[in-house]
């Protein structure tokens, strides 16, 4: 492993050292408002945009520079304030409460970093833990780690820039996305689909498995609450697209370069039986080859890591999974059958038992393939490829 | 902010206890400024979460596949669930290795110290000697759990209902759950099998509602009673239904019968110009779906509504019927109930009845009745018995598969 953490310190201690870094990408306004003269105001050329679209551009460069130094300035105050905890020990943060917390937070969404905002708040979980202090230093470091790579984003990598910013809360438009990011057209396996409710909205994140290209892809789609993301592809179903990776240190998320494709190819037609009981088959090479064994997951996140520090989980696939159950535990595990290891069956929510019924009838004792994230503390499955064809769980 | 601090001598305890007191009162730390501090921490947190490894699976981990089935989480009743061949800190016991404990579904970090070594700060690899070496010296932690796994479910030679009818049935589980009697009933005529995902959530409703055990029982098979024997809760799924199936003194039993000519018994209450909820009550108590003629007086009556206007005037049905007033209530309750259980192919009637032009003196009005739910709940159960039927009409489909 080639841990970045230490990448991201020494550049911070070496600023100069930018051997590394090469053109800024178009989409970090931050580094293009710290880009040469020359590059930031590119002498006008007769045949390209009119003044009007130079002035647009002039303001929306304005503007992405001001929101830069907001978050300078919002993460300056949030590395005060960890230096304080430190400084007066994190069992006076305990004590504190919640409130304390959520105070900085505040600050950081008004400071346009709602990225870091989520983080700290993430904190309020790590302090009522039962191992708090191990996870609250450990949290913290992780964010003192963010405000060195925003402050020394310059001097980064470009992708890992383009992570910190991501992290930081910055989003670049799928335009900006397609003219930067990694064009991949492929035949994609649906492995697995998720709404959740995050910040007053809803996110679905679609998973989806390369056949050729073999790696994976997460897209991430939002509504306001009441309405729907879209029409969910069909898990375990095979689309036929383009997608473009948004251009980071760990490339997973993506676009999909012709939307219209993929609504095309997800809404199915009614008046098509065959296609109302088209049947996913899971014992396609195409579902088989995204299986791994946990150890090789394992070994995938700790790659991760090392290019992304802020990693929380891998998504993968273990190829021959099962469930066993710890009485004396309570507690239930993900057994790999192939690679004869086994980690702890984390379940979100608060349906626990339900979901773990749920999984142990769409697995039915059997071994399975199971998509879903690989975390330190466990895996948690989306999808089952089992008897019961694709389901989501 | 120095480089030095990458290569701090102090371990993840240390600064974890310096962060814990105030980095200036750490115990071997010293005076150690904040940044620093955090700057050391940063590195070690994700050489930590770096190497951490599944742990490896040992025979002794498993139950003999499982002849006792797995008992549910937090059962009282756990006897015979936990088929411990070695005790704890026996020399035969699984290879220890890193690994995170057990206490699954919190989401908790709780790594066992004793099977995790510190990474090296320079390099942020693990040592597996030294966490080997460790967990040795403490063989209660190191430990594996005793794990059962239940037998393999029977297998259904039936076929899979297909994904969109899956897809159907979870959003009726989820938000729509009126249609659900109806929807297990078209599924088991159709002789297949649903996916084993909904077993749960199904066997959680039967428990409550004994008018939809038989399809239940039915659709489950055996695979639905090897789910129900995991789970002291659904233990009433192994046993045999109750004959009949509501007692007699249930309050659904106390009220009158269905009048056996439901045509002509709307016919009659819709005759009478009282507003009553006679006609409601009627609607309600009719088991099933309705008879034919008796659905098309309703339509017609609840489209005669969408415009007061009409209603005074008063719309011919059936050979100059004066039209019955009801009350908002009544005439919504009675669009829903019409939508719910109407015959599928009267959509299009209704269907009709909304392509017509207002009547005249109706335009400025506002409808009072829309007849578009009606044709969204028709269309929502002809949508439902469609996938559930496809699957018989497509004749090059494959067999269900089974293990």
């Amino acid at each position: 492993m080639s841990p970045q953490p230490s990448k991201i310190l020494l550049m911070a201690a070496n600023p100069e050292d930018g051997s590394e870094r090469r053109a800024p990408v178009p989409s970090d306004p931050a580094s293009r408002g710290r880009a040469p003269a020359a590059k930031r105001s590119p002498a006008p050329d007769p045949a390209g945009p009119g003044a009007r679209d130079q002035k647009a551009a002039t303001a929306a460069r304005r503007r992405a520079e001001q929101r830069a130094e907001r978050i300078t300035a919002g993460l300056g105050d949030l590395e005060l304030w960890l230096g304080d905890q430190i400084r007066t020990g994190l069992t006076t943060l305990k004590r504190a409460g919640y409130r304390e917390i959520d105070e900085q937070a505040r600050r950081l969404v008004d400071a346009q970093a709602p990225g870091v905002a989520g983080m700290v708040r993430e904190l309020a979980g790590a302090l009522a833990d039962e191992d708090w202090a191990d996870r609250t230093l450990t949290e913290f470091a992780l964010l003192h780690l963010l405000v060195q790579g925003w402050r020394h984003r310059a001097a980064l990598p470009d992708p890992l820039a383009a992570t910190v910013r991501r992290r930081i809360g910055l989003t670049s438009t799928s335009a900006e996305v397609a003219r930067v990011g990694e064009h991949v057209a492929d035949d994609w396996l649906v492995l697995g689909s998720r709404d959740t409710f995050q910040d007053k909205l809803i996110e679905r994140r679609t998973w989806l498995h390369g056949r050729a290209s073999e790696r994976i892809a997460l897209l991430l789609s939002y509504a306001p609450p009441g309405q729907s993301p879209g029409p969910a592809p069909l898990v375990g179903g095979t689309l036929s697209l383009e997608l473009v990776f948004v251009p980071e240190a760990a490339p997973l998320r993506a676009v999909v370069l012709h939307p219209d494709e993929m609504a095309a190819q997800v809404a199915p037609d009614p008046d098509d039986p065959a296609q109302l009981s088209q049947e996913v088959d899971i014992q396609s090479p195409a579902c088989l080859a995204a299986g791994a064994t946990l150890d090789e997951l394992a070994e995938r996140f700790a790659a991760t890591l090392a290019v992304d520090p802020w990693t929380s989980g891998v998504p993968g696939v273990v190829a021959q999974a099962e469930l066993g159950f710890d009485a004396a535990e309570d507690a239930w595990w993900v057994l790999d059958r192939v690679g004869s290891s086994m980690v702890p069956l984390t379940v979100p929510g608060e349906k626990v038992d339900r979901l773990r019924y749920q999984l142990l009838a769409a697995c039915s004792g059997r071994p399975v393939a199971l998509f879903g994230e690989y975390r330190p503390s466990g895996f948690t499955p989306i999808t089952v490829f089992g008897d019961g064809g694709a389901v989501s769980v | 902010m120095g480089t030095d601090s990458v290569a701090a001598p102090a371990g993840w305890d240390e600064l974890a206890s310096a962060a814990l007191l105030g980095s200036q009162r750490g115990v071997r730390t010293g005076s150690l400024p904040p940044a620093e501090l955090l700057d050391a921490a940063a590195v070690l947190a994700v050489a930590r979460r770096a190497g951490i490894r599944p742990r490896r699976i040992a025979p002794q981990d498993l139950g003999s596949a499982a002849s006792t089935p797995a008992e549910p989480a937090g059962s009282e009743t756990a006897t015979g669930s936990a088929p411990a061949q070695d005790g704890p800190g026996s020399e035969s016991g699984p290879e220890p290795g890193p690994c995170a404990s057990a206490r699954s579904g919190t989401g908790r970090l709780d790594v066992l110290r004793s099977g995790f070594a510190e990474p090296d700060p320079q390099t942020g690899t693990t040592q597996p000697d030294t966490a080997r070496d460790l967990a040795r010296s403490a063989p209660a932690l190191a430990t594996g759990p005793r794990l059962t796994r239940p037998d393999p479910m029977p297998v259904d030679p039936r076929p899979l209902i297909s994904p969109a009818a899956a897809l159907r049935l979870r959003a009726i589980l989820d938000g729509y759950q009126k249609y659900l009697p109806e929807w297990l009933a078209t599924a088991r005529a159709t002789g297949c099998r649903i996916p084993p995902v909904f077993f749960p959530e199904l066997l959680d409703l039967t428990r409550n509602n004994a008018l939809i055990r038989a399809d239940v029982t039915e659709l489950l098979g055996g695979p639905g009673r090897w789910l129900a024997a995991l789970n002291p809760s659904w233990a009433f799924f192994l046993r045999p239904p109750a004959d009949p199936p509501l007692p007699a003194s249930a309050p659904v039993r106390r009220v009158a019968a269905p009048v056996a000519d439901f045509t002509a018994e709307a016919r009659r209450l819709l005759g009478r110009p009282k507003n009553s909820n006679d006609l409601y009550n009627l609607v309600m108590r009719q088991p099933g779906l309705w008879p034919e003629e008796g659905v098309r007086l309703l339509i017609e009556y609840v489209a005669a509504h969408r415009y007061p206007v009409v209603n005074e005037v008063g719309l011919r049905i059936d050979g100059g019927m004066p039209t019955a007033r009801s009350s908002d209530w009544a005439i919504e309750q009675l669009q829903r109930t019409i939508g719910d259980h109407a015959p599928l192919h009267l959509r299009r009637l209704v269907q009709e009845l909304l392509e017509e032009p207002p009547r005249p003196g109706a335009e400025a009005t506002n409808p009072v009745v829309d007849l578009y739910e009606i044709l969204d709940a028709l269309t929502f159960r002809a949508d439902m018995h469609e996938e559930l039927n496809a699957r018989r009409r497509t004749p090059a489909h494959p067999e269900g598969r089974s293990h």
